[in-house]
């Protein structure tokens, strides 16, 4: 099933990069001759029909193998593995500030809802979330950095890793941007899924056995609570991914996001074609576990595959 | 009997809807109608026109120049304005596309035998998974940088969700007795389909088109800020920050302004949306 | 001797800014081993009476008045006692079982797992001695094959059998009071009578007390001693089922108790329905 999305994003990839666009024009220039045009389509392999192509692609994708670039000659599969090395830490960060600051204000906005303080923890939060996160950025710079001073403005230092203390300089304002962001979205979910368990009838007969509080939430109320934020948390990944690819932008980090513009830009047809590759890959991954961990936490699904998406619907 | 919880929730709901519905979509409506309202007139006025550069550079708010001026001596003001019009644009233009579409393949789905419904519906599963800024810049990469290749790939991406809406919807209507009634008197599917289905999932869908709107805006900043967007002169408020970034010490007005813009036009389309869903469904206001 | 339960003048309001009464001044005792039945339409605000009982209110719902415990001596009143006090009388001296079992119990937790928190909590079992504890309850509400029971999901048993499941929940740590509100209301037809006659049953055997709170007046007045009539938040009318039954003095009551003679007299007529 995995499989079969993944191969069916990669062809629709192959669709559109190799047979709608021309990968052709990006290695001539203008005043090109006939000859020229043809020398370069058999350097790119485009001459040949369409059907030996996509056998290629399909085996080249098989061995891993995504190709050179075509701006700087270097193969594209360890391009992508070294700009991890910013993009991940990035993402992973990001997704763990944001769920740091979202389920507990979310829980709060909840437990308080009918207060004028819960509500406007809600009010703030959905603000915040519709702020767009490269503008978080941009204001984070102003005052933080050139303003205040305390982190830098942009930049990921030269020694990388070798240096934790200073990459993590680096990348704390990228991590809050996100976080901001992505966290206040979360929030909303978090929020909505503890009300949803709070009203619940199995709360009340818990209690109504001589259960405290804290005791019927802990023993029934987070793991039913859990289970509709799983998927969410796996969405909130992704999104935490795709924002990091812009804020790599905003903070000029040299990350996988920093490839892919460059790589649009300069028509360099490999490097595109591997990053997204690579970020859908990933996405369907995140959505395939968050499915099977849903699945292990509630029974009620285990019980067919398609049964599953109308119980989800329903859930 | 009414459960306990229902009845707290339909009896506290009673006095407080009322005023509680008006705030959503009162606020939510002023804010969009500001904004449209800005696009409208952008289309016949503006203070000064976009290529004019005779402002001097990164002027402060002034008289000549209410919101200052960029590093090209153009007018914030007009480009604000002009702003507006292409956000209402890519909001609209995109919902239009993402319904059309959207509700083409529900439909489909709908009506569709139990193979062809699963097939589409694990089909959208994943595109809804699939995260809209990336598949806007495969279509960007593909077509290059203009404002149709921008709506085009955020109404692609927001049609997986309305169809699976629209699927999920038309399915229920499909169910409904009076349909089955209409079908026992011979009315063929696509009648069908006019007279009963697409009255029906209307009201279901207009909430998240409001939604979509918000969210095609935010893409299409993204999309500008990062050099895919439409260029020059078209002004994006996206744009407009990309170019202020690097001189926000000297001219913060020019970083914060079309900042403050957006986050209004967003948040207005999503209060929108959640007063369409008060006034439309009142049962779910508890919730948000 | 002072009664198990006594609810003095009981309220139920809305907290400012609505600040609505949804119950006025219900007043009524219940002593040991007697059955009091609560009868009323949708809306009269039964629920929400047995609600305050139990102190299970949630924001922004307020109890007013008086529910006073009086258990070995010790008296607690439910409208003002703190949640952890509270907490020792739920299960120990008063519980509840509720009308829709699907949404009463966890969906996630396997049915032995939910009973094992009472009993492991009230009668301090462990281990084995609580396996035990698990699968005698569930046989003692008539459930077949109690290991089965235990192991499954609610999703995966029938109306009938998750509303003895509750039952059992709320009996396991032996309370002196059970509130049942609308028990069999949500369960079919031909199963009602089943768990009807085991809530007697148990309670009957274990000498508690009941509080059967019902739309529907010839299920009460099979089960109770004493009928509570209420309507739009009050207390219309209390009295011993017979008395009730024959001579009902407020009018609300007389309309109610017509309504089923009338569905008797067709029955007589028409003993097979049509």
């Amino acid at each position: 099933m995995l499989l079969l999305a993944f191969v069916l994003a990669a062809t629709i990839l192959f669709v559109v990069l190799r047979v709608l666009g021309n990968p052709v024009y990006s290695l001539i220039s203008v005043g090109a001759t006939k000859e020229d045009i043809a020398a370069a389509a058999a350097r790119l392999g485009v001459d040949r029909p369409l059907i030996v192509q996509f056998g290629d692609y399909l085996r080249q994708l098989v061995t891993l193998d995504l190709g050179n670039s075509f701006t700087s000659g270097l193969p594209v599969g360890p391009e992508i593995v070294r700009r991890l090395n910013v993009t991940l830490p990035l993402t992973l960060l990001s997704f763990a500030l944001s769920m740091v600051i979202a389920i507990p204000v979310g829980f709060f906005a909840a437990w308080k809802s009918r207060t004028w303080y819960g509500t406007a923890f809600s009010a703030v939060s959905q603000v915040t979330g519709a702020i767009p996160v490269f503008w978080v950025g941009i204001i984070l710079v102003f005052v933080l950095a050139l303003g205040a001073r305390i982190f830098p403005a942009s930049g990921f230092p030269r020694t990388d890793w070798s240096d934790p203390g200073a990459a993590l300089y680096a990348l704390t304002l990228p991590v809050l941007t996100i976080a901001i962001v992505a966290g206040s979205e979360l929030a909303r979910y978090v929020r909505s899924a503890t009300l949803d368990v709070l009203g619940q009838q199995y709360m009340r007969a818990a209690r109504a056995t001589g259960q405290s509080f804290g005791s019927a939430l802990r023993r029934h109320g987070v793991r039913n609570g859990i289970v509709p934020v799983i998927s969410i948390l796996a969405i909130q990944l992704s999104t935490t991914f795709v924002g990091a690819v812009i804020v790599e932008r905003v903070f000029a980090l040299p990350g996988l996001g920093d490839m892919l513009l460059s790589g649009i830009v300069e028509q360099d047809f490999p490097s595109v074609q591997g990053v997204l590759l690579f970020s859908t890959a990933l996405v369907l991954l995140l959505g395939f576990v968050a499915d099977v961990i849903q699945r292990i936490l509630d029974p009620r699904l285990r019980a067919s595959l398609s049964g599953n998406r109308r119980v989800r619907a329903a859930a | 009997m009414t459960a306990p919880v229902e009845l707290v929730t339909a009896v506290v709901a009673r006095p407080r809807r009322r005023s509680r519905r008006s705030v959503n979509l009162i606020v939510g409506v002023t804010l969009f109608g500001l904004i449209a309202a800005i696009a409208v007139v952008s289309l016949f006025w503006t203070p000064y026109a976009l290529q004019d550069t005779s402002g001097g550079r990164l002027q402060p708010p002034s008289g000549a120049h209410w919101a200052g001026t960029d590093k090209l001596g153009r007018d914030l003001f007009s480009q604000l304005m002009v702003g507006a019009r292409l956000a209402m644009a890519v909001g609209f233009g995109s919902v239009a596309i993402a319904a059309v579409i959207g509700i083409l393949v529900g439909l489909i789905a709908a009506v569709a035998g139990r193979w062809v419904d699963d097939a589409l519906s694990s089909l959208l599963d994943i595109a809804i998974a699939f995260p809209t800024l990336l598949l806007a810049m495969l279509i960007v990469a593909w077509r290059g940088a203009a404002l149709d290749s921008a709506i085009l790939a955020i109404g692609l991406a927001g049609s997986a969700v309305i169809a699976r809406l629209t699927r999920v919807t038309a399915a229920r209507v499909l169910a409904m007795d009076f349909v089955t009634a209409s079908r026992t008197s011979g009315t063929g599917p696509f009648r069908l389909v006019l007279l009963h289905v697409l009255p029906n999932i209307w009201p279901t869908l207009i909430v998240p088109f409001a939604l979509q709107f918000g969210g095609a805006v935010v893409a299409e900043a993204s999309l500008s800020y990062l050099g895919l967007g439409s260029p020059p002169p078209n002004a994006s408020w996206g744009r407009m920050l990309q170019d202020a970034q690097s001189t926000v010490l000297v001219a913060p007005t020019a970083a914060i302004l079309p900042g403050i813009l957006l986050v209004l036009t967003i948040v207005g389309t999503n209060l929108l949306a959640d007063g369409l869903r008060d006034v439309a469904d009142p049962a779910s206001r508890s919730i948000s | 001797m002072s009664a198990l339960l006594s609810v003095e003048d009981l309220g139920v309001d809305v907290v400012p800014p609505d600040a609505r009464r949804l119950v006025e001044s219900v007043t009524f005792d219940v002593h040991e081993g007697e059955r009091l039945g609560v009868i009323g339409e949708s809306g009269s605000g039964k629920s929400l009476t047995a609600l305050a009982i139990l102190g299970l209110l949630a924001h922004p719902l307020r109890a007013r008045g008086h529910a006073r415990f009086t258990v070995g001596g010790a008296v607690v009143d439910a409208v003002s006692a703190s949640q952890r006090r509270l907490d020792r009388v739920r299960g120990a001296t008063v519980s509840a079982v509720f009308q829709e079992p699907l949404a009463s119990l966890d969906p996630l937790m396997r049915v032995g797992d939910q009973l094992a928190w009472p009993l492991a909590h009230h009668r301090g079992l462990r281990g084995d001695a609580l396996r035990r504890a698990i699968l005698d309850a569930l046989a003692d509400v008539q459930l077949p094959a109690p290991e089965r029971i235990a192991r499954s999901y609610i999703h995966e048993i029938s109306g009938g059998q998750r509303q003895r499941v509750a039952i059992a929940l709320a009996l396991a740590a032996g309370p002196r009071l059970l509130i049942a509100d609308e028990p069999t209301t949500a369960l079919d037809v031909t199963v009602q009578a089943g768990v009807l006659e085991l809530l007697q049953r148990e309670i009957a055997d274990r000498g508690m007390s009941l509080i059967f709170i019902s739309h529907d007046l010839p299920v009460v007045s099979a089960v109770a001693d004493r009928v509570l009539v209420m309507r739009g938040g009050r207390q219309a009318e209390l009295d011993e089922t017979r008395r009730l039954l024959r001579s009902p003095a407020h009018e609300y009551t007389r309309s109610l108790v017509a309504a089923s003679r009338r569905l008797d007299a067709f029955l007589e007529v028409h003993p097979h329905g049509r």
